[in-house]
């Protein structure tokens, strides 16, 4: 009898589990249910699509589309407008002797200044962010795991960051250090760290109670697995919104720098100098105004929507249902 | 209650140290030495070089390096490079100009984030909810020269209304009404402009923070209970979800001179974030690292005066710590 | 019979819906019941059965979306609320509807007192003014049983005890003399001696006002205590509705007597456990025909086939078409039988089992931090001066009220905190004075089972990954050997080894427990601290849990640590058993002694809250008043002295010592000789 029982009591088979989703099936169902965030996302694809087509297209000794020509017969063009073929050596001419989107006040085409600044604006948002996600992970990590020393040491490091107005600060380091990309992304990235220290710290203060970070402890686990391995993975969804959201704000800060003719130094082109170019001509050549604030508004909107969605997604409270 | 604030005030007092250090390491970010100038960097000549130096007493060790140009800085001894003003007194004059700018964009953020945010979280996935979600998105992501660029062109073109600078030039002798009018259409923009964006990520917050108090158990009580549903929201659920925003009120004052650079060099406002724009294109070295130092200054002030406020709304924190 | 009589509150064919991504929910579907007037109706079930959500929609609290009622009638007074106007609602709620919460910490609104909280449904339901509304709540804070209700009324929830609260959310829900108070999992959150209190709290309550109580619970014996009529839920159904006197003296439908089965009771730790096997089903993906029948041991093809109606047999509903038709129980008198446990206990008292853990005068103390300089002001002293041993193949059970330092005891004598005083020796070896390395490989040794079974698997890995992850990380297999140990050890603690790559949030509570035990068993141990590994679960599945607990320990000699609030588990499982009370042990004896030998008063009370399975012993009065003192204020002399029912002057003075009464019995208490 008692055999009996203890068979059935054991028994078991996969139809005790429900049915089987995978993450990304999940994930991808609850992104699908927002639409701003779908619009966002798609608007991001658009995004990388642009930003890679003209890394192709505006790159290398002899690009395909130049956006440093200057073609002083051709300037300030309107969208559409035919070249003056005439008088444009073959070098200088665009490609299919059209400005789509009109040219500057040098003649230099915006459409491929546009594609140029779509690649710079890829560029400062992903280093950038990338430099602070990585910063605000370890630090973060270090002091919500080890707590006392650590912790209060790294924390006062955050409130003393976030006590200096953000902008200006770029703005002072960017103008005391040689001009150049690089240095822009290193220095909004040394800046926007503390947000993400912050979440990542709060995650692993509640991950640091949970049972299983115990029991990778009782395992004799190392610290360095237990932290990376353990408990990372589970505090990188907070991290994942915020670095997207990151992306956001630093193509913004980009363009803002760009504006104030401390960005990308000349003769590259970005959104904000473009823009900064054409404020001039605001009543003469609106189109350079338009199309370079658009550029940044769309790109910049897409990333916040799609953070939002992602917060969304990965909410586990909204998981449960 | 006094030792927590006495000790929130001592732990402000040794933010405050390091925050002295940082602002005034900055400079070494430049070249410390005439040698050391890249030739190619059109920024540092090597009179600009002599001059950092002198100012800064570069040749001193560190800490006298420190010592002397906070001495100098607080007997309003440091000068501006530009016009050899005392740099204290500058950052003060244009910090009363700032002020305005400030006061009317914050007081317009708070009071439209907050019933916008609360009303789109009550009435979660309507219509209301959505275009709100929108247009917070909408101008979160503006940059925010593109808009003042518009805005000045509609109200220029449309409205005829001057909108650059404090007031309108040369119309001073034309009555106290005109230039009370004149002044304002000065103001509201800028601080409209400003205040778009901060309206926009406040409400987010805002909505976010209510729907999850509206999900506590305790509003479940208060519903069980039999409670109209204004009680509920506005008694219940609005006093929790304010709570975290108190603590946010030193947060915003970052943007009465970061977030406002853009907007003050657009509208020629003569406030601090103009001055620190000034002080950059002009690269007087004095006035900008002690523009960083005064604002981290003010935004301590606003911590610790929303962290004593904090303690007075929530009763869990202060009665633990009488 | 079932009351009928003066029908208060009336249920009929109640179904609620929730809508979700992956299909829609039905988690009430088709329920009906009746309240009569001053009567208490019980439902019990497990969790997801949809107990909680009947009494939500009995509220009109459903948050919609993706919540909906899709059919049914709640009559109160013979007034239908389901499509009431929220305005009607509000004034039913809380006034003629009271209602309580299972969770008293986080039911009340933290930012205002609590006076004010039990005011504002005076205030809103009888138009009274704040004086007015004020002495009523004096008086009902006292009639609640809080003490100085002068100075509580203007304090803030976080100032009281979880017990305080629950008194507090009573007295909130019985203000305006409600018709009918519902009860959701009212003592599930509490201490068993705080719940003995809030049960007899109600019992008074509702013998003075007359009214009737919907009471829900997983706890057969909060049922026994307090209910006049039960309904059995399963799986969003009601199985079984029959009088309390009945469904104790002779439950019929297998669930029900799976349930009583599956229950330990005190004082017959020689039964053997018979769990139902299973779990309960998804939601989402209900079997066909009767909801039982995977679990069912009477289940035949017209089970599966034909989904059976609620039947009348003898005063009673049941679903179930076999009961239904044999007119009686399926399986005769409940199924006892004598466990193998038996053969063990001759020899526990012998030399037969060595000595494996030996903790000596273990200490842990907590620094609580304050004044200017956040120096130490005070320590909460968790576990002050501990010491017990643990031979091979034996179950000490630490039993203990929440706050009283059971876990810690735990977490410390495996290191994962580090002690204040005291040591502990396994085999011979110091554990406390161990360098990291050797501490490493002792981990392989000593491994522990943790309570939450939702919060100790990590949810991003895949279970194979968990289970077998130490065991390469110690170097004891590699690669392919690694699955196949892994999936040893699934067979081993009842899972499919096809389970290995799935993931955490795929299981039900009760497997997730037998993966955190399979990832203990991995490195071989000899001996577990089980930290109350059964409390969070349903009760059909903590009988499967324990039987496995004792299955391994019999197969590998396994030692346990065994911490639970629950002593008739721990009597249960346990060989020795030793009782703590506010960092110390207050009483040390031998399982199978404690019904009849315990000695201390705080056992005694302890023993004696525990719900009993008897539904003619209900009123008796709570052994216990009052709330265990915070440990940083610890009572002088004796730490038992204010609660205890025979405290003499000489306890408040003499802090007692542990005194050995006789062999293997020790007492730590001035009165007893």
């Amino acid at each position: 009898m008692s055999e009996d029982i203890e068979k059935t009591v054991y028994r078991h088979d996969d139809s005790d589990l429900p049915p089987h989703i995978s993450n990304v099936k999940r994930f991808w169902l609850q992104l699908c249910q927002n639409p701003l965030a779908f619009w966002g996302l798609i608007l991001l694809g658009l995004f990388f699509l642009t930003a890679i087509s003209g890394t192709i297209l505006t790159h290398g000794d002899n690009p395909i589309m130049d956006p440093e020509q200057v073609r002083l017969v051709d300037t300030l063009k309107s969208p559409l407008s035919k070249a003056n073929i005439e008088l444009l050596t073959p070098k200088e001419r665009p490609l299919f002797d059209i400005y789509f989107l009109g040219t500057d006040k040098l003649g230099r085409d915006v459409l491929s200044r546009a594609l140029q600044g779509a690649h710079v604006s890829l560029l400062v948002g992903f280093i950038s962010v990338g430099i602070s996600v990585l910063l605000g992970i370890i630090l973060g990590a270090l002091a919500g795991y080890y707590g006392n020393y650590v912790d209060s040491i790294i924390m006062r490091a955050v409130d003393i960051m976030l006590c200096f107005p953000s902008f200006f600060l770029i703005l002072t380091i960017i103008a005391l250090l040689p001009a150049s990309i690089w240095n822009i992304m290193i220095v909004i990235g040394l800046t926007s760290w503390p947000g993400i220290a912050r979440f990542v710290r709060a995650e692993f203060l509640s991950l640091r109670k949970q049972d299983f970070v115990t029991a990778a402890e009782a395992l004799g686990l190392s610290k360095f697995r237990i932290m990376f391995v353990h408990m990372v993975p589970n505090a990188i969804a907070p991290v994942l919104v915020s670095a997207t959201i990151g992306v956001a704000s630093a193509i913004l800060t980009e363009s803002g720098l760009s504006f104030l003719g401390f960005g990308v130094p000349p003769p590259d082109a970005s959104w904000g100098n473009i823009l900064a170019d054409g404020k001039e001509f605001i009543f003469d050549a609106p189109w350079l105004f338009i199309v370079s604030g658009t550029a940044i508004l769309v790109t910049v909107l897409a990333f916040n929507l799609f953070g939002e969605g992602l917060r969304d997604a990965l909410n586990p409270k909204l998981r449960e249902l | 209650m006094i030792s927590f604030l006495g000790r929130n005030f001592v732990e402000k007092l040794i933010t405050l140290f390091f925050i002295s250090i940082i602002s005034f390491s900055v400079v070494m970010l430049a070249p410390g030495d005439p040698s050391e100038i890249d030739p190619m960097n059109p920024k540092f000549t090597k009179e600009d070089i002599q001059r950092l130096r002198e100012a800064f007493d570069l040749d001193k060790p560190l800490y006298m390096q420190y010592y002397l140009y906070y001495k100098k800085l607080f007997t309003n001894t440091l000068l501006s490079y530009k016009d050899n003003q005392p740099v204290l007194s500058k950052i003060y004059e244009r910090f009363l100009n700032s002020l305005p700018l400030f006061i009317v964009g914050t007081f317009l953020t708070w009071c439209l984030a907050f019933p916008l945010g609360i009303h789109a979280a009550l009435r979660r996935q309507s219509f209301f909810d959505r275009s709100t979600t929108f247009f917070s998105y909408f101008f979160i992501s503006l940059p925010s020269f593109f808009l003042a660029y518009l805005s000045i062109i509609f109200m220029v073109k449309f409205f005829n209304v001057p909108v650059i600078g404090l007031a309108t030039f040369g119309r001073e002798s034309v009555g106290i009404w005109y230039m009370i009018n004149d002044r304002i259409w000065h103001l509201v923009l800028p601080s409209m402009l400003g205040a778009f964006a901060g309206i926009a990520i406040l409400s987010r917050y805002v909505r976010g923070q209510m729907l999850e108090v509206i999900e506590q158990d305790y509003i479940r009580t208060a519903k069980a209970k039999g409670l109209p549903d204004d009680q509920v929201y506005y008694k219940h659920a609005l006093r929790n979800a304010l709570l975290p925003f108190i603590t946010m009120f030193g947060l915003v004052i970052p943007g009465l001179i970061g977030g406002s650079v853009i907007i003050e060099s657009i509208f020629a406002w003569p406030g601090m974030g103009r001055l620190g724009y000034d002080a950059i294109l002009a690269r007087d070295y004095p006035v900008i690292l002690s523009l960083n130092f005064v604002a981290a200054c003010l935004v301590l002030l606003g911590t610790f005066v929303s962290d004593v406020f904090y303690m007075a709304a929530d009763p869990r924190i202060s009665i633990q710590d009488k | 019979m079932i009351n009928k009589n003066n029908p208060v509150l009336e249920i009929k064919d109640l179904k609620t819906y929730f809508r979700t991504t992956l299909g829609e929910i039905k988690a009430v579907d088709g329920v009906s019941f009746t309240v009569s007037s001053g009567k208490t109706l019980g439902i019990i079930g497990e969790s997801g059965c949809g107990k909680t959500v009947t009494s939500l929609s009995i509220m009109q609290l459903i948050k919609s979306p993706p919540g909906r009622i899709a059919g049914g009638e709640i009559l109160l007074n013979g007034k239908n609320l389901i499509g009431l106007p929220e305005r009607e609602l509000q004034k039913i709620r809380g006034n003629t509807l009271g209602m309580i919460f299972q969770e008293p910490m986080t039911s009340l609104n933290p930012v205002f007192t609590i006076g004010d909280q039990i005011m504002e449904t005076l205030i809103t339901h009888r138009k009274m003014n704040r004086s007015e509304a004020k002495a009523i709540v004096l008086e009902l804070l006292s009639k609640v049983g809080i003490p100085s209700p002068q100075i509580r009324i203007n304090e803030y929830p976080h100032q009281m005890s979880g017990g305080m609260k629950q008194r507090v959310m009573i007295g909130m829900a019985i203000a305006c003399n409600p018709k009918v108070l519902i009860a959701d999992e009212p003592t599930t959150a509490l201490d068993v001696t705080m719940q003995a209190q809030i049960i007899n709290l109600l019992y008074t309550l509702q013998n003075e006002m007359g009214m009737s109580i919907v009471l829900i619970t997983h706890d057969l014996g909060v049922i026994a205590e307090t209910a006049h009529d039960v309904a059995v839920m399963y799986a969003s159904k009601i199985v079984e509705y029959a009088s309390v006197e009945d469904l104790f003296q002779k439950p019929l439908h297998p669930y029900t007597q799976g349930l009583f089965e599956s229950l330990p009771a005190l004082g017959n730790r020689d039964m053997k456990l018979r769990a139902i096997h299973g779990q309960v089903p998804n939601p989402l993906c209900y079997p066909s025909g009767c909801k039982f029948w995977p679990r069912c041991p009477h289940a035949e093809k017209k089970c599966r086939e034909k989904e059976p109606r609620l039947e009348k047999i003898s005063g009673r509903l049941i679903y179930c078409w076999k009961v239904a038709e044999e007119k009686s129980a399926l399986y005769g008198p409940l199924f006892c039988e004598k466990s193998n446990k038996k053969d063990k206990e001759m020899n526990s008292d012998s030399s037969f089992h060595k000595e494996l853990l030996q903790v000596k005068n273990l200490s842990k103390f907590f620094p609580v931090k304050g004044g200017f300089f956040s120096r130490a002001v005070g320590f909460v002293k968790a576990v002050d001066g501990i010491s017990f041993t643990i031979k091979t193949g034996q179950t000490l059970g630490l039993v203990g009220e929440s706050g009283c330092g059971k876990t810690t005891v735990g977490r410390t004598i495996l290191r994962l905190m580090e002690p204040t005083q005291g040591e502990v020796f396994f085999e011979g070896l110091p554990i406390f004075s161990l360098k990291p390395k050797l501490l490493r490989k002792m981990r392989q040794r000593m491994q522990i089972v943790f309570q939450d079974p939702y919060s100790s698997l990590n949810p991003r890995m895949r279970v194979g990954e968990i289970v077998g992850e130490a065991l390469s990380n110690h170097g004891l297999a590699r690669g392919r050997e690694v699955r196949e140990l892994v999936e040893n050890l699934f067979t081993k603690v009842g899972l499919s080894p096809s389970y290995f790559d799935r993931y955490p949030h795929e299981f039900s509570g009760g497997q997730r427990q037998r993966i955190g035990i399979a990832r203990a068993l991995a490195l071989n141990p000899q001996f577990i601290v089980c930290d109350e590994v059964v409390s969070a679960l349903d009760v059909s599945i903590q009988a499967q849990i324990l039987n496995l607990l004792e299955k391994l320990q019999n197969e590998n000699n396994l030692s346990y640590l065994f911490i639970a609030h629950n002593l008739a588990i721990i009597e249960y499982i346990s060989h020795a058993i030793a009782v703590m009370y506010l960092g110390q042990i207050v009483e040390q004896l031998p399982a199978k002694n404690l019904v009849k030998n315990a000695l201390h008063p705080y056992t005694k009370a302890l023993l004696s809250s525990n719900p009993v399975h008897n539904p003619s012993q209900r009123g008796r009065s709570a052994p216990l008043a009052g709330d265990v003192p915070s440990a940083i204020n610890l009572p002088s002399g004796c730490r038992f002295h204010p609660r205890c029912p025979i405290a003499s002057k000489i306890c408040s003075q003499e802090a007692p010592n542990l005194k050995k009464v006789e062999d293997n019995h020790w007492v730590r208490c001035c009165l007893v000789q």
